[in-house]
């Protein structure tokens, strides 16, 4: 697989024909969030335009119809439909696993609100998570409702099996949900092992796929996941827009769940998400239209089956090698430069290929700050620094006051880049070089 | 970076910023996080200065940081700049010092300017009241 191979998707992207001072954008933050192709662009468009009415079978005039076809899909007319689109694109069984939310935060939110836990079960999460997949399950904790265990992360994050297995001694635990991939080190788990271990203890499992889904073939009837949540954001696709596939035992039983049975309640109700009411009573759907209530994001939904044709269009195999052939790149080229420094450090493992899309390093160094500001400012080069929402992780590997060192000499700066199908070999050469200037000019070099 | 505030930076990384660290007791203790008055982000940012008086007057000013070059160029000269001063002298201190002694007028190094000297005001407020 060679880098140029992917160069030709790049004129599908409209942001990268922008020119500041005369330069074009760099886009190293798709792990925040990526930049969208113009069959995304217009397929929201032309839903503004040609039939901007509401979707979920409510109104059944010209205009809804074609909304509802193209969100449900119209098989005589040839239409798949973004429902089915998204669960053939992870291997679901039917789109009726598919819960369209806003995010992957609001998809792990529902599950956290949303899943029968009873007083004393346990959640038990990775040492690396996201924000969004800690602070839902600690909020439970905080109400006296779960309690809220995790593994171990070191810096190279890698995964002990068997250290996570001795975890399910520490409690009852309900739910595993852990970041599939995660968004510092890019290290993917090995989660089919993970599902298995949990299944055997009678342990329900999420998997935050917000970097994975984007970047790999998923698979979730090989995976024989629960959930799985993920964003379209990062992946081409229209803001606004998350999903979470749930496995159709936990949602779809027409008859409703036995007493005890594990099972997911919608978290949000109203208009939309019933089949009838009284002044005493409801009848929820059962289903995902059960869980999306209210009017949605059609135009965004609609549009998430552009995202995913599109990136199958591609290949996820091939986003995949494209990605790591640049991590690999970029890591080879930074270690020679700086690895012996002592001030330099890739953070995650050292082999690229457990990286993935991800190269995240730290510079300690007095006044580390404003390295990514000089970057934009210098060559629009686009990329992340800060904690980038793992504050635990952070936390725990350097200590809770690392952010307030005493000594100048202390000082950490933490950046990351994140590749994806249209960034270039040339552009890392333009990274490295100037880089390079901010290193010399603060005298790092020296 | 503007190359005259670059310049002041690197000899401050050579002599190893003459004016950082803490006073213990100190006189009067500032600080801001994470604050668009001292204009380094919201990537964790921090800035803590220490004063200490004798007889009305500050004898040293020290400081903690974690910042961008021009930040700490700044406050390394706001520590020359309050020595020897009453507090309401140092409340009226103005930016024009710090660009004659930089040689710059720099644009992100006079922010980083105006929002110490926007902080050492705030911070000494209540402690200038009561010299009065
Ligand atoms: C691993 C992981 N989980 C969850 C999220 C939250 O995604 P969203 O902001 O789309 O809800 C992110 C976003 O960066 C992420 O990287």
């Amino acid at each position: 697989m060679n880098n140029q191979s992917l160069e030709k998707f790049r004129s599908d992207f409209p942001a990268l024909s922008r020119r500041r001072n005369g330069k074009p954008p760099i886009y190293f933050d798709s792990a925040c969030t990526s930049l969208v192709p113009r069959p995304v662009i217009a397929s929201l468009l032309q839903y503004y335009e040609q039939y901007p009415a509401c979707g979920g079978k409510r109104s059944s005039h010209w205009f809804a119809e074609e909304v509802t076809a193209l969100i449900e899909g119209k098989p005589e007319a040839g239409i798949t439909g973004a429902r089915r689109a998204i669960a053939e694109f992870i291997n679901a069984g039917s789109g009726q696993e598919i819960i369209f939310t806003l995010n992957t935060t609001a998809a792990i939110n529902t599950v956290a609100m949303g899943f029968n836990f009873k007083p004393g079960d346990a959640v038990l999460i990775s040492g690396r998570e996201h924000n969004s997949n800690l602070v839902p399950w600690l909020r439970l904790q905080k109400a006296g409702l779960i309690k809220v265990i995790h593994t171990a992360a070191g810096l190279e994050d890698a995964f002990d099996l068997e250290a996570y297995e001795r975890c399910f001694e520490m409690g009852r635990i309900r739910l595993v949900s852990m970041a599939f991939t995660s968004n510092v080190t890019g290290v993917t788990l090995p989660a089919k092992e993970i599902i298995a271990i949990a299944h055997r203890h009678g342990a329900r499992v999420l998997l935050d796929g917000a970097q994975t889904v984007p970047h790999q073939p998923v698979d979730v009837r090989d995976l024989d996941v629960d959930f799985l949540t993920f964003s379209l954001h990062k992946m081409c696709g229209p803001r606004g827009v998350g999903v979470l596939y749930v496995k159709s035992e936990l949602i779809g039983k027409v008859e409703g769940p036995q007493a005890g049975e594990d099972h997911l309640e919608p978290v949000i109700v109203g208009g939309g998400s019933v089949s009838n009411t009284t002044f005493d009573s409801y009848q929820l759907h059962q289903g995902p239209e059960g869980f999306e209530a209210g009017i949605q994001n059609y135009a965004g939904i609609i549009a998430s089956a552009a995202a995913v044709a599109y990136l199958r269009q591609i290949g996820m195999e091939r986003i995949a090698a494209h990605e790591k052939e640049l991590n690999r790149y970029l890591t080879g080229k930074l270690l020679s430069r700086y690895g012996d420094r002592g001030w330099f450090t890739i953070l995650g493992p050292q082999e690229v290929e457990r990286r993935g899309s991800i190269l995240t390093f730290m510079v300690r160094r007095p006044n580390a700050m404003g390295i990514a500001e000089e970057l934009n400012a210098r060559s629009n080069i686009m990329i992340r620094d800060g904690v980038f929402c793992v504050h635990s992780y952070f936390n725990q590997q350097f200590g809770a006051g690392w952010r307030q060192p005493r000594s100048h000499w202390e000082h950490r700066m933490i950046h990351r880049l994140s590749f994806y199908l249209y960034n270039t070999l040339q552009e890392c050469d333009l990274f490295l070089d100037t880089l390079e200037e901010i290193f010399a000019e603060r005298g790092y070099l020296e | 970076m503007d190359q005259t505030i670059l310049q002041l930076y690197r000899d401050l990384l050579k002599k190893n910023f003459p004016h950082s660290g803490e006073i213990k007791d100190a006189s009067i203790f500032i600080e801001a996080v994470n604050q668009p008055m001292i204009d380094c982000g919201q990537t964790g940012s921090y800035m803590q200065l220490y004063l200490q008086l004798e007889d009305q007057r500050i004898t040293e000013m020290k400081y903690l940081c974690v910042c961008e070059p021009e930040a700490n160029v700044a406050v390394e000269l706001l520590c020359e700049l309050v020595k020897g001063k009453t507090l309401a002298e140092a409340q009226g201190l103005t930016e024009e010092p710090f660009y004659k002694i930089a040689g710059s007028r720099d644009e992100k190094f006079s922010r980083k300017v105006q929002g110490l000297l926007a902080l050492l005001r705030e911070g000494i407020a209540p402690h200038a009241a009561k010299q009065n």
